[in-house]
């Protein structure tokens, strides 16, 4: 069975931090990686009818932005010999984490953590305190 | 962009202080008043043109629309209380699927549509209904809000169905595509079609004008007026420059395209909407052993008509009429909106669209409707927002004041998203183009500054008729088209039986 | 999750202030006018209608001129020739109402400057 390590990305340095550690045990455990990229998204929250009309256009840029930077990484870790995949999904971050890594047997979290400061953690919540909660598989928190 | 916003407010200044030398001996509200409702009555007259039935004037435009209500009704089996389930279920997200995540979702078309409709109609509109009609007008006005769910259903079906995708991505659509398009393909009658169609971009301009337009300001700057200290007020005489102020906001976005100020204005009307809302149910909730009485006033004044020859028929021409304004089910308004949302299933938009006319009316307007009977300021003079302020003031002494800010928002927000119907109807009728949609925009703002100087009676005349003769055209297109609907109907029900829409939750 | 909270604090707001629940009778400003203002209002008012002889000119299918006939019917009330429900509708009541105060118009103007 190979183990798939889910990396929460969406490119910043905590996210790179948490990348290359799970690219680490990923050579020692020969395990294929999968980044996930989030874009947070609520099917609840109020639109203005501009925002409405502009939606679908506004989408498709936004899935093709990420793809592109998304892409050189991908592309940096396969020359480097790692197995890679990746993928750009709509949503709540921890939500669509649980439910992917719920699909993929073996597969283990691995998300970086910014380093808020108190109030806004009271305030906010960070995904990695919330997949701790509710994630069907281990997830290491990489400061 | 910038530099022709500080055109625009020149110009506006330089119209007011020429104007306020002109207007010293008479008042300049009045002057506006004098030019505009010449050319307004004649309209307004051929549009209410009325029989006289039992004693009173019945405008025959409230019959059309109630007829399409129950023509709808009939015709899909009362889809509003059969498909009512369904579309809870919908806007719950029960059937989106995963793909559809980061596309508009039903509950935001909902709540989209909803900011365009929850406004004054609700909070001032009600007033005038209960204030002519009696307390029975309500009984009349949730009656109507019913029947509109299945006009509002078939319609925005339709503008799903027959909507344009441009190829940069957007989209139009409303009863001008499907009275063209529509009439063309289904029933061969193209000329007829396109004819009506751009009868109805006409009227739409005329609706965007008068009820989305003239008819908020003058109701905002009545509140306005109502709380600045009431006949000692500044604002006293002073609606000109009210709707210059208004006009400006108005301006900004529209013309000068500083779209953050729209953007701001809708995300503050569901907080606005939800303070009105609970505000209400907390005078209802307070009184709640008066609100038995009160559904007895509305049943009695429904039934009896207050002892008086004619005053039931009277209570429902006003529960009707203030019914369709507030709700628009029937005028083809939300047709355009919907359309913009993206679906797979142009019927899924309709069962979503239901559920306006009942949010908007037979809840919202409901509310507004108890609180006024329950408050007794029914028994005064006041009309209008002055009614609802007065009547949410017996309870809670402040709120008019917080009733000011929600009825401008609520004006700028409606006349935001009318303008953008009354664009789309002028561009289909003349072709896009930065002059033309500012020619347009330039008229739009004039007419803030004409519905805030003028009073209530005439203002709520010429937006009636306005938005009323926007339901000829449409109505028509939705008779005829009927038979498509009942096909898109059918075969949509067929694939929830089959399992091809699939309930996902 | 925070916003049903954030609706109760608001509920909470609306009620900070109001000890009586209880809808307290409304004075409306259009109650207090004098007698030369109601007769002011009555006149404009029946000249938009186009009143004559127990027959209105204007469209009464408009809301706006069932306004016009509701303060008609107020002004009425006040002075004391109508005590019907005011909704704005031309019924036999109305009509002798208005008659009668046409009829006394010119005294009652004298009247009310005598003093």
């Amino acid at each position: 069975m190979v183990k798939t390590f889910i990396v929460g990305f969406d490119g910043t340095d905590a996210c790179q931090r948490a990348m290359d550690f799970a690219v680490a045990c990923a050579k020692h455990q020969s395990a294929t990686l999968h980044l996930v990229h989030v874009l947070e998204w609520s099917p609840y929250k109020f639109m203005s009818h501009d925002e409405m009309r502009e939606r679908h256009e506004r989408k498709k840029q936004e899935v093709a932005s990420a793809e592109k930077f998304i892409e050189p990484v991908v592309e940096k870790m396969r020359s480097a010999g790692i197995e890679i995949t990746s993928e750009v999904r709509y949503g709540n971050p921890t939500e669509i984490i649980c439910e992917i890594a719920k699909k993929k047997p073996d597969s283990q979290i691995f998300v970086g953590r910014k380093g808020a400061s108190k109030l806004t953690k009271l305030l906010v919540g960070s995904v990695g305190m919330s997949l701790i909660q509710s994630s069907p598989v281990p997830v290491t928190i990489v400061p | 962009m910038h530099s022709l916003l500080t055109r625009i407010i020149a110009f506006a200044t330089l119209l007011g202080l020429s104007t306020q030398s002109f207007a010293q001996g008479s008042g300049l509200d009045e002057t506006i008043s004098r030019i505009f409702e010449p050319i307004a009555n004649p309209i307004v007259n051929v549009i209410f043109y009325s029989v006289p039935i039992a004693g009173v004037q019945f405008p025959l435009i409230v019959g059309w629309l109630v007829i399409c209500g129950l023509v709808a009704t009939l015709f899909f089996k009362f889809i509003q209380f059969r498909g009512f389930k369904h579309a809870i279920d919908l806007v719950r997200g029960r059937y989106s699927k995963p793909g559809d995540a980061g596309e508009v979702s039903h509950f935001q078309a909902l709540t989209t549509a909803l900011s365009g409709t929850v406004g004054l109609g609700n909070i001032a509109g009600v007033a005038v209904a209960v204030s002519i009609g009696g307390a029975g007008a309500t009984f009349w006005m949730i009656l109507a809000g019913l029947l509109g769910m299945a006009s509002k259903f078939t319609e925005c079906i339709l503008g799903q169905k027959y909507r344009n995708e441009l190829p940069d991505g957007k989209v139009s659509g409303g009863p001008m595509y499907y009275l063209e398009r529509g009439l063309r393909e289904e029933r061969n009658l193209g000329g007829l079609g396109k004819f009506f169609a751009i009868v109805f971009a006409i009227c739409c301009i005329g609706g965007a004008l008068g009820g989305g337009n003239m008819f908020q300001a003058n109701q905002a700057y009545s509140q306005i007026v109502n709380v600045t200290g009431g006949a000692e007020s500044f604002w006293v005489g002073k609606g000109w420059l009210f709707g210059l102020l208004m006009a400006v906001v108005v301006g900004s976005v529209i013309i000068g395209g500083i779209k953050s100020i729209g953007r701001v204005t809708e995300k503050l009307i569901p907080t606005m909407a939800g303070i009105y809302f609970i505000a209400g149910m907390v005078i209802i909730g307070a009184n709640i052993d008066m609100v038995g009485w009160a559904f007895g006033e509305i049943f009695r004044g429904a039934f009896t008509g207050e002892g008086v020859v004619g005053g039931v028929l009277g209570a429902l021409i006003q529960g009707f009429r203030r019914a369709a304004f507030s709700n628009e089910a029937g005028i083809g308004s939300a047709a355009i909106a919907h359309s913009a949302a993206r679906t797979s299933e142009p019927v899924s938009e309709g069962f979503v669209a239901l559920l306006e006319p009942f949010i908007d009316t037979v809840v919202i307007c409901t509310m507004t409707a108890l609180v006024i009977i329950i408050s007794g300021a029914l028994l005064t003079d006041l009309t209008g927002v002055e009614l609802t302020s007065a009547a949410y003031a017996t309870v809670l002494p402040w709120f008019p004041i917080v009733l000011a800010v929600a009825v401008v928002l609520f004006a700028l927000s409606t006349m935001f998203a009318w303008s953008y119907y009354g664009l789309k109807s002028w561009t289909y009728l003349v072709g896009e183009g930065k002059s033309k949609e500012n020619a347009y925009n330039f008229v739009f703002c004039l007419f803030i500054i004409i519905g805030a100087s003028m009073s209530l009676g005439p203002v709520i005349d010429f937006s009636d008729s306005m938005l009323f003769a926007m339901a000829i055209p449409n109505i028509i297109g939705i008779y005829l088209l009927l038979p498509v609907v009942k096909r898109e109907v059918n075969k949509y029900w067929a694939k929830i039986e089959s399992g091809e829409i699939e309930r996902v939750k | 999750m925070r916003n049903p909270l954030l609706l109760i604090l608001i509920a909470m707001l609306l009620l900070t202030g109001c000890d009586n629940m209880r809808p307290e009778p409304v004075e409306s400003n259009l109650t207090n006018l004098s007698v030369e203002a109601l007769i002011l209002r009555l006149d404009n008012a029946l000249q938009r209608l186009e009143y004559q002889q127990g027959e209105v000119g204007a469209n009464l299918g408009r809301v706006g001129m069932r306004m016009e006939l509701r303060t008609v019917q107020s002004s009425l009330e006040q002075l004391g020739y109508f005590n019907g429900p005011r909704l704005g509708i031309l019924d036999d009541k109305t009509v002798d109402a208005i008659d009668r105060y046409l009829e006394n118009r010119t005294s009652l103007l004298q009247e009310s400057l005598s003093q």
